[in-house]
């Protein structure tokens, strides 16, 4: 205990290293979203039964938008991957999918992650959110394999399930960078404006 | 405070991890039904959870499995359905015996493993998890406190929800009608959206005022750790959970294993 309360140096950290504020407003966009998604995820069912389990992947996009918002209103490697978990852990209480629910949404911030890592995260344009959105549907479909055995739906209804939640994806994408635009707009964040100054690639 | 209650979080994660990967991988009927009554039996009598707070909490889990069971035998490949009796016909459907069985598996797979997360999450405050996960596990504490602080804004959120209601209210907005689901989203979500960002915002700087994240050391004032019993349950859980699979085993109930389930 009396080692603990010693005198020590105070940390020094590079400029692109996450600071306080940029935690807390990552993790305050995957809460404010949690309930978005907790009633995405109860509207899916009758959707499901209506539109069968290939049109109504539809909404898959929306579950990428606070991984796709972070990473484009913060710019750092992982903003993802956390917003994504802390609204999985927001999520644990209420979500009828329970632990399978967080790791799926860690897996969601990786698989938003992905596409911007292949450009070093140097790239922010809409059209870029749109195809990162695609990916990371795709790759999330991919990834429900093991659990559902989709390889055992017929090939049309694979395909068909994976291009409706590519577009799924893509309206994700246009949306998060809609609302990432206008929190800037409405002058909050000034800190990140430069998100919007510069549209393809980061100073 | 029951036996699960007290338990540490993180020996209740590495418990049920090993079965709910391995019930991943089966496809048959027998094992995750073997692995639903037994937990289901665990979290009941362990944890002290009411019946009727636990039948609550399953009714939204067994309509998505119920949904996989009705479904899936009307969309399964025709590889999986050759072969097998046809059941019945209607028009242009057709069900078959092992199509029916594939639903089923696949809804009671997903049932066990969700129920299997049940055990955690109805016996687990999430603020204790993550508290053990800066303390045992090593996650970065900034990351960690910084998490605990914007749980803490959960109920503020749900305030914020009512003030905007209200707001709408005064100004003679109901907010009815399917049609205009677009105007009502962007009414709802960016004034919440936007005032919980910017209490973000105030929470960082004050956070940084009182020199959040200037040490490397860091004292705790509740402490989190395992204990002999936390050892005894994971190793009991694994036990038994070996137990089942092996009884499975001898009795030929336990089918095949597949990973991507492309094996027909």
């Amino acid at each position: 205990m009396e080692k603990d309360l010693a005198y020590s140096k105070p940390v020094q950290r590079r400029r692109a290293a996450w600071n306080t504020k940029d935690i807390l407003i990552t993790g305050m966009i995957g809460v404010v979203f949690a309930f978005v998604l907790l009633a995405v995820t109860f509207a899916y069912f009758p959707l499901a039964a209506i539109l069968g389990p290939a049109y109504s992947r539809i909404t898959d996009g929306i579950f990428m938008i606070p991984g796709l918002m972070a990473l484009y209103l913060i710019r750092k490697p992982g903003a993802a991957l956390v917003s994504m978990t802390i609204g999985g852990l927001v999520m644990l209480p209420f979500s009828p999918y329970g632990l399978i629910g967080i790791v799926w949404a860690a897996l969601a911030g990786l698989e938003c992650e992905v596409p911007f890592l292949a450009v070093l995260y140097r790239k922010y344009s809409t059209l870029f959110l749109m195809i990162s959105g695609s990916v990371a549907t795709i790759l999330s479909t991919l990834l429900e394999y093991p659990l559902y055995g989709h390889a055992a739906l017929s090939i049309g209804v694979q395909i068909t399930m994976l291009v409706v939640s590519a577009v799924g994806g893509a309206i994700g994408g246009i949306l998060s960078k809609l609302l990432a635009e206008s929190m800037l707009k409405l002058g909050l964040l000034a800190d990140y404006r430069r998100s919007s100054l510069d549209h393809t690639y980061r100073k | 405070m029951s036996y699960l209650h007290r338990l540490n979080p993180l020996s209740k994660l590495l418990a049920i991890g090993p079965p709910a990967i391995f019930l991943a991988l089966t496809t048959n009927v027998w094992t995750p039904l073997l692995f639903i009554n037994l937990t289901i039996g665990i979290t009941l009598m362990l944890g002290r959870i009411p019946l009727m707070r636990y039948a609550k909490v399953c009714a939204p889990m067994l309509l998505i499995v119920l949904g996989f069971i009705l479904l899936y035998p009307l969309l399964v490949s025709d590889r999986i359905n050759e072969g097998s009796e046809l059941l019945f016909s209607f028009g242009f459907v057709d069900v078959y015996e092992s199509g029916v069985l594939f639903g089923l598996a696949t809804g009671l797979r997903l049932l066990a493993m969700l129920v299997l997360s049940l055990l955690f999450t109805l016996t687990t405050d999430t603020a204790d998890l993550i508290r053990a996960l800066i303390q045992q596990w090593r996650v970065n504490y900034r990351f960690g406190f910084g998490t605990l602080a914007v749980l803490r804004f959960i109920p503020i959120l749900m305030q914020q929800f009512q003030l905007v209601k209200m707001a709408h209210q005064v100004r003679g907005y109901t907010g009815k009608g399917s049609r205009r689901i677009m105007e009502r989203t962007q009414r709802y979500a960016l004034p919440l959206l936007s005032s919980s960002l910017r209490h973000a915002e105030r929470m960082a700087y004050s956070m940084d005022s009182r020199a959040f994240g200037a040490y490397r050391t860091r004292t705790y004032f509740r402490r989190s750790s395992m204990a002999r019993q936390d050892y005894i349950f994971i190793g009991s859980f694994w036990i038994g959970s070996t137990l089942a699979v092996l009884i499975l085993f001898h009795f030929d109930m336990l089918g095949k294993l597949s990973l991507f389930k492309t094996y027909h």
